[in-house]
């Protein structure tokens, strides 16, 4: 989780990542920030993130981010 | 056709109402679909065989997509086999049943919005091998909202091979959702799992939606008659005649047509989320405030956000994230940052998204170079993203000031009021020498400057206060303050007192009858 | 059934302040004077007493190709189109009976087409369109409150004609040919064509008849049974039509493929309507006259409308 507020603290840091729960829907993260984004993740905890799973309920908060992530990794 | 016809909103739709709260709750969506199907044939004739071709090809292919899976799950189970190829070997069957449903879809969109612009083309290329052969160039007037149904119909073929959601097996449902009356016009152009349940399911018609409703058609008949049809004036005369303009009242020009086309678009929009209001189904929203935007993503997550929604999903995504663009990826993220190395793969991405949009708004370069600007835009922006950030950290500017927020509003709404100028010019030329009249000529005086724009005193006010009432129930909007909850809880005297108003300001104050040419519907034609 | 009440209550609200409103947008200068459904049906109610010294009367062809505004530009005559969609004699001769009772025209031209109509063949969807055409109320009159703010009174810039400059082409068709066809005119129009003539002989009225150019109302049956009827009553008979008298461009002077003329086709029509009153010394020129300043207000609105419309 810390490693994935850092990767997300690099990106924008203008957010609160702990608390922020509409990342997406109030618009914090755009799509080329998104797109950052997954290909740090992919790196980083060795997952692939297929188009399907990016929609705004998945990216809106670390933690619902995280959830993607631990789905992922146990598939 | 226009939403906007009385004949629309005073008509067709209680008539529908009427039919639907008497007949059983069973013939409810049938009633719905038929009532689509003959707005459709008013304004399309034997057209409707199109809508009616591309519903038949959605619904066969989503029971093929089912069927197949079914197959991959049987064939899952079978012991000692290699799983991967397996998945491999089915995915590639339902690979070929989506590309085959698209291509199907497009075509007709092609023949119809396109085949023109291209003979065009290839006569003009022709011409300059001087090779002494024309096609014949063939005009075709397209069935009505085929723009939009198209994209509907791929945005759910490619859900259900996703396995975003399931195909649908009961026709009438799938049919409605790509021809449900109110969206069939000018979209938006909502996805299978927002709408398709609500719209099926739909069952009665409250008292309160019923006047919930018709309180948002008479906002979107507001727009239209006392702002769109009396800035049309204007906008015509300045673009008609911009030789004889001088930079402001080019400027004035251009910033009318934004306006007239935000006016005309969400008016629209509100004629048709008030209609799905009516039979209690909510349609979402195309429009949040645009002109709070504060760079030109954000504008277009606020502007049109249907399409923008379908371009993201569709195209974006899909593309940065192939196989190849990864690569490209990957490989860059050994020498640059995260940031730097997403630029290439979501640069090309953005710039298939916006040469597919400037191409859906219509068959012509005024447009391909409005989603080419827009491209630059959106890419500068994200380059300079981090130079910028830097140089307001070194001279300690708040970027989340209001006076930072002021300044990023008034940068975005320029650089779309030049976009839109691009857009309605005739001629990519024409947009250019537009824009350089602005800074040449800015304050040359010429004769009767202003009054050739051919509005009078009482024109400029009812502009004027009709644009400031729209911003004022925008900022409350922004506040998350619906101004409608607050009128409804006014004391009744109050509330009626607002309606009688607006009523009565459309039907006295607005811009219609023998000395007003009303404006066609823009997004109806792309 | 509340609810039901209350909405009730809503619409009968609004349709009294719908009629409040349409009281103050009607013409104010003769609403006292006539009763309120006769300014919609005679738009010539609208105008001053005694200033209006030509009436042209007829159906939609008269009000698309004759534009008094451009006589009361060129000549400064004051003209009036007293025409109403698919107008019948009858109706023809009702508006003359209502406009001589305030105005004194001189000369009256009469649109041959009307006489052609046959009032037992009307269908139901041209009475319903009369209908509206009637209680279109606010469609006529909602912009008046400018005039009012503006003038203190209504102006009315067209003066019964109808501006359309758009122009969709007709096809060629050789209409004004001999199609070895007779044309009839119903006995109920003799007889009403008869009452004008008679109006007009006991108001001192000069009638002149005139057929517009029209390629899908006129043809040549038409057009021989018109000359045949001026002969008959003694009447000039302007013949727009043969030999296409105004050399009209069908492929960019008519509104719609040939049937109506749009402005381009009225203001040639107007000419020379103007310039047939004016050699034949009709009727005066009230150009420089102060107590017509109205017409010359009138003339900048329509200035306005045919420059930014």
């Amino acid at each position: 989780m810390e490693r994935l507020i850092e990767i997300l603290e690099e990106l924008n840091p203008d957010v609160d990542y702990k608390t922020c729960e509409d990342l997406v829907d109030g618009r914090h993260l755009d799509s080329l920030t998104i797109l950052s984004l997954i290909s740090e993740i992919e790196d980083e905890f060795d997952v692939e993130i297929p188009t399907v799973e990016i929609i705004p309920a998945n990216f809106n908060s670390a933690k619902s981010i995280m959830a993607l992530i631990e789905k992922l990794q146990e598939e | 056709m226009s939403f906007f016809d009385l004949g629309f909103a005073f008509l067709f739709v209680p008539i529908v109402v009427l039919i639907f709260i008497i007949v059983p709750k069973k013939v409810k969506p049938l009633v719905l679909l038929l009532a689509s199907y003959i707005l459709f044939f008013i304004a399309s004739k034997f057209l409707i065989i199109f809508l009616l071709l591309s519903t038949l090809s959605i619904f066969i292919a989503g029971k093929k997509l089912n069927k197949i899976d079914e197959l991959k799950t049987k064939a899952l189970e079978k012991k000692d086999i290699d799983k991967k190829e397996i998945k491999e070997k089915f995915k590639k069957k339902k690979r070929r049943i989506v590309l085959l449903v698209i291509l199907f879809n497009i075509i007709f969109l092609f023949i119809f919005k396109y085949l023109k612009f291209f003979t065009i083309n290839i006569n003009s290329l022709l011409d300059i091998f001087k090779i002494d052969y024309n096609f014949t160039i063939i005009k075709l007037v397209a069935p009505i909202g085929i723009s939009y149904y198209t994209l509907k119909a791929i945005s759910y073929v490619v859900d259900v091979y996703n396995g975003k959601i399931e195909a649908d097996n009961n026709f009438v449902r799938l049919a409605l959702y790509l021809s449900f009356f109110p969206q069939i016009l000018e979209g938006p152009i909502s996805k299978y799992d927002e709408v398709a349940d609500n719209i099926y399911n739909a069952t009665k018609v409250t008292y309160h939606n019923f006047c919930f409703g018709y309180q948002r058609i008479l906002f979107g008949f507001f727009k239209k008659l006392i702002i769109v049809d009396r800035l049309n004036i204007l906008v015509k005369q300045v673009f008609n005649n911009y030789t004889s303009f001088n930079g402001l009242s080019i400027f004035i020009g251009i910033v009318s047509y934004t306006m007239l086309l935000y006016m005309e678009f969400s008016g629209t929009m509100d004629v048709v989320i008030g209609t799905g209001e009516i039979f209690g189904i909510t349609i979402p929203e195309n429009f949040r405030q645009p002109f709070f935007s504060k760079n030109i993503t954000d504008f277009w997550s606020r502007w049109h956000i249907s399409l923008g929604h379908f371009f993201k999903d569709y195209v974006f995504y899909p593309v940065s994230l192939s196989k190849p663009l990864k690569k490209i990826t990957t490989s860059l993220r050994k020498k640059f940052s995260v940031r730097t190395s997403s630029l290439v793969a979501g640069g090309i991405a953005l710039f298939c998204v916006w040469f597919l949009n400037g191409l859906w708004h219509g068959a012509g370069y005024t447009y391909l170079f409005f989603g080419m600007y827009h491209f630059l835009l959106i890419f500068m922006g994200n380059i300079f993203e981090p130079i910028i950030q830097s140089i307001c950290t070194r001279l300690k500017i708040s970027r989340t000031s209001k006076k930072y927020y002021s300044l990023q509003i008034i940068k975005t709404s320029i650089l779309v009021f030049i976009g839109e100028m691009f857009f309605r010019a005739d001629s990519v030329s024409q947009g250019f020498s537009m824009l350089g009249r602005m800074f040449t000529r800015l304050f040359v005086l010429s004769k009767n400057e202003f009054y050739r724009f051919g509005l009078d005193f009482y024109d400029v006010i009812l502009i004027i206060v009709g644009l400031l009432i729209v911003l004022f129930i925008g900022i409350l909007k922004e506040k998350n303050i619906s101004v409608r909850e607050e009128i409804a809880k006014k004391h009744v005297v109050v509330r009626w007192l607002i309606y009688y108003l607006l009523i009565l300001s459309i039907i006295i104050l607005g811009a219609y009858g023998n000395s007003y040419a009303p404006v066609d519907p823009i997004y109806a034609d792309f | 059934m509340k609810n039901f009440i209350k909405s009730i209550i809503f619409c009968i609200i609004l349709v009294v302040l719908l009629t409040v409103s349409i009281y103050f947008l009607i013409p104010q200068n003769n609403i006292r004077k006539y009763n309120f459904l006769n300014i919609l049906d005679y738009e010539i109610l609208e105008e001053e007493d005694n200033t209006i010294d030509v009436l042209f009367v007829g159906d939609s062809l008269v009000y698309s190709s004759v534009s008094p505004m451009e006589i009361w530009n060129n000549f400064g005559f004051t003209s009036f189109d007293c025409s109403t969609p698919a107008q019948l004699t009858e109706t023809a001769h009702e508006y003359i009976k209502i406009a001589i009772e305030r105005q004194h025209p001189k000369v009256i031209f009469l649109e041959a087409n009307i006489l052609f109509r046959d009032p037992a063949k009307r269908t139901d969807e041209r009475k319903i369109k009369d209908l509206y055409d009637r209680y279109s109320i606010f469609d006529k009159y909602h912009d008046n409150w400018k005039d009012y703010l503006s003038y203190g009174k209504r102006i009315n810039p067209t003066k019964g004609y109808y501006y359309i400059n758009r122009t969709n082409k007709a096809k060629k068709n050789n209409y004004m040919e001999d199609k070895k066809v007779r044309e009839k005119i119903p006995d109920i129009n003799i007889e009403y064509f008869n009452k004008i003539i008679d109006l007009c002989n006991s108001n001192d009225i000069q009638l002149i008849l005139f057929g517009v150019p029209s390629m899908k109302s006129w043809t040549y049956a038409k057009d021989q049974k018109a000359n045949e009827i001026a002969n008959e009553y003694n009447l000039t008979f302007i013949d727009f039509n043969v030999n296409n008298m105004l050399d009209i461009d069908w492929e960019n002077e008519t509104k719609d493929e040939g049937s109506h003329l749009n402005y381009k086709g009225a203001k040639k029509v107007s000419q020379y309507l103007g310039n047939y009153l004016f050699e034949n010394n009709l009727v005066e020129n009230h150009k420089e006259d102060p107590s017509y300043d109205d017409w010359n207000k009138a003339y900048n609105k329509y200035e306005r409308l045919i420059e930014f419309n």
